[in-house]
């Protein structure tokens, strides 16, 4: 980050915001992890009713949408606070700690249908 | 930031479609070997292809909504209130794909015998249970 916004008082910003985005990163995929193990609990369950599995969908949609809001705010103000040399720089760089990020958490590179538990829950 | 947030939101509106689709191909295994009566054996497995054939149909719905969403992100000035508008649509076709899965889950239970079930859908191996086995 610093090496490729040379202003300090920026680059320490987009330092915290990124932090912040991270933080964020790593709560949503652990939110998303506890709701795969919650499904999986009642898809073994016989008598599981609709109501069960509805209840949880909605708090999980409730939590990605909290997600988007603030993931959406934060790269608003990252972007406000890059030029468009600068943020083409920082794509890749961004890139490669979201992929540490999704590894540390056993999740599969994004984009591809993921499992989130590894080894997979029904083995 | 783009492409992190690009690749999140994948993963992130896509969490009902994976999180509600059991591992099918196991499952339909089990039911060939644990469902004896040959009748429900098939309707159980025909209800097992259309839930494959529904998660199918899903990601091939996606690609437009993701397409939309990447050219809104390509841009640096994109306003935060642009991005949670265009990711709507991936997250109104996760939940219907849930409910529809939903649908054939029902369908399911409606032609298996709690016996069965258990067999077919055995609980989620979890790290305590995974601990307990190696100890």
């Amino acid at each position: 980050m610093r090496k490729v916004v040379a202003d300090s008082a920026r680059a320490d910003k987009l330092v915290s915001l990124t932090n912040e985005f991270q933080t964020l990163v790593m709560q949503g995929v652990a939110s998303a992890r506890d709701y795969r193990v919650k499904v999986a609990a009642l898809d073994s369950n016989y008598e599981a009713t609709r109501a069960d599995y509805e209840t949880l969908i909605d708090q999980q949609d409730t939590a990605r949408e909290t997600f988007l809001k603030k993931a959406s705010v934060l790269r608003e103000q990252s972007a406000s606070l890059t030029t468009d040399a600068e943020w083409e720089q920082l794509k890749k760089a961004r890139l490669r700690v979201l992929e540490t990020d999704l590894e540390e958490l056993n999740v599969r590179r994004p984009g591809t249908p993921v499992v989130l538990t590894s080894p997979p829950p029904y083995s | 930031m783009l492409i992190a947030l690009t690749a999140f939101l994948l993963y992130h509106f896509g969490s009902h479609t994976a999180a509600v689709t059991p591992v099918l191909d196991r499952t339909a295994a089990l039911i060939q070997k644990d469902v004896a009566d040959q009748a429900r054996r098939k309707q159980a497995l025909a209800i097992v292809d259309r839930m494959k054939a529904t998660i199918k149909a899903c990601a091939a719905q996606r690609s437009q909504s993701v397409a939309s969403l990447n050219d809104l992100l390509a841009k640096r000035t994109t306003p935060a209130s642009q991005i949670e508008h265009a990711a709507q649509p991936l997250i109104g076709e996760d939940r219907a794909t849930a409910e529809r899965l939903l649908d054939l889950r029902f369908e399911l239970k409606s032609v298996l015998t709690p016996d069965e079930w258990a067999k077919v859908l055995p609980p989620p191996v979890t790290e305590r249970t995974r601990t307990k086995k190696t100890a």
